[in-house]
């Protein structure tokens, strides 16, 4: 027994400084995999979370910084306003009232207007979507009479942002022998539910462009909001003989 | 006698070549693993600590920001919203007609003798009109107009259609033609 304890003694002294380096590097290679290795991942983690931090920071700076330069008020006044021109829904109402000052404003006079059933009266009825935009869209025919600058104005204040945007799709005119001219126009009114959220807080607020910006300033000009709701409407005469 | 001398030691074997060359090289292995776990180790360990701080830091400045923006979300509804409608108007306007340029320049066409009665324009451009001349010198004066339309390129493909003459010698007429898109704005 001595004997053999002996042998290990004389083998581990023989080849002691082997041992006690592989001994060093079993040890190194366990403590990189227990210890280096998760503060290693632990390290890329917080590195990406640091960049990603960094940009929201970034992001957040600069939509504080534009958020500071809005102008609360003008946009208040130019959604109430650009509301008028581009409803949320079909509002037949308003087509009537933009028709109506149109008429007072031009000189015009509309003999016709016609919508197209379905789209107005109920509400299960499908609804037209635009080609050429987001918006959904109301057919409509005009027939007016009036002079030439009268058509021409009239023609004009569709689209001015004054009133219920009218486009026209096609036009037209005869031109009767006292002088006036009698036109007939096919074309859309458009309405736009407006999106229920937002976006997030770290979401970048939407860039204007100028033609946007000169889009709102011109409704907010052109764009008059009337104060009262179901006033006095004017009606025909009450006596025949009047 | 004389003294002899007994030699109690067992002789070592020497040491084979392998064995030699793992005896210098494995002590330096390890000597430079070492050197390098440790100072991996610290070097993380401080880059660590330094970023926690960075990173709170940046969190507290992200939580009030964010708390700034958020009592801030009606001015931000009615830009964004407003600036959404406004959008929508801009690709509708984008391709609006107003035929009011159209309309004059078929107008500048009538005189006392040229008289336009009837003008039918599509959003494409095609312009039918019907016209009465009061006389053939005066169907002349109307086709020459046109045709200086046509150089200017600002109708084309002009068609007269359906020439009469009435009881009275004037012509009716109706001619068809294609605008150009400048003249639909």
């Amino acid at each position: 027994m001595k004997k053999v304890s002996i042998n290990y003694i004389r083998i581990i002294r023989r080849y002691e400084i082997i041992i006690a380096s592989s001994i060093g590097i079993i040890a190194v290679v366990y403590l990189s995999f227990r210890l280096l290795f998760p503060n290693f991942m632990r390290a890329q983690e917080i590195y990406s979370e640091q960049k990603q931090l960094s940009g929201k920071l970034s992001v957040l700076k600069v939509k504080d910084n534009d958020l500071a330069t809005v102008d609360g008020s003008f946009y208040k006044d130019a959604l109430a306003k650009i509301t008028k021109v581009l409803p949320q829904d079909k509002d037949y109402v308003s087509i009537f009232e933009s028709l109506d000052n149109f008429q007072t404003k031009t000189g015009v006079t509309i003999l016709r207007a016609d919508f197209q059933l379905g789209n107005i009266s109920t509400n299960s009825a499908s609804l037209k979507k635009d080609t050429s935009s987001p918006a959904y869209i109301v057919p409509i025919t005009l027939e007016v009479i009036g002079g030439m600058p009268q058509i021409s104005r009239f023609i004009e204040s569709l689209s001015d942002l004054s009133g219920r945007l009218f486009t026209v799709d096609d036009t037209s005119f005869a031109i009767r022998p006292d002088g006036l001219i009698q036109g007939s126009f096919n074309g859309k009114a458009y309405f736009y539910p407006l999106p229920t959220t937002i976006g997030s807080v770290d979401s970048p607020l939407a860039s204007q462009s100028s033609e946007i910006r000169d889009i709102l300033t011109s409704v907010s000009k052109n764009v008059v909001i009337s104060g009262q709701e179901g006033g006095n409407v004017p009606m025909g005469k009450k006596n025949l003989f009047e | 006698m004389p003294k002899k001398n007994i030699n109690l030691l067992i002789p070592q074997e020497p040491d084979s070549p392998r064995v030699k060359k793992l005896k210098k090289i494995l002590p330096v292995i390890c000597a430079v693993l070492s050197g390098l776990f440790l100072i991996s180790f610290f070097g993380i360990l401080i880059f660590n600590n330094s970023n926690v701080a960075t990173f709170a830091r940046q969190k507290q400045e992200i939580d009030i920001l964010e708390k700034k923006i958020s009592d801030q979300k009606d001015i931000e509804g009615v830009y964004s919203l407003s600036n959404s409608d406004a959008r929508v108007i801009s690709k509708i306007m984008e391709n609006k007609n107003t035929f009011i340029n159209l309309l004059s320049e078929v107008q500048k066409l009538s005189s006392s003798d040229i008289e336009i009665s009837t003008v039918n324009v599509n959003g494409k451009g095609d312009v039918t009109f019907t016209v009465t001349a009061s006389n053939a010198q005066t169907l002349d004066i109307l086709v020459n107009r046109l045709a200086e339309y046509e150089i200017q390129k600002k109708f084309s493909k002009m068609e007269a259609k359906g020439i009469v003459r009435d009881k009275l010698a004037k012509y009716l007429l109706s001619v068809t033609l294609i605008a150009d898109k400048s003249l639909l704005k």
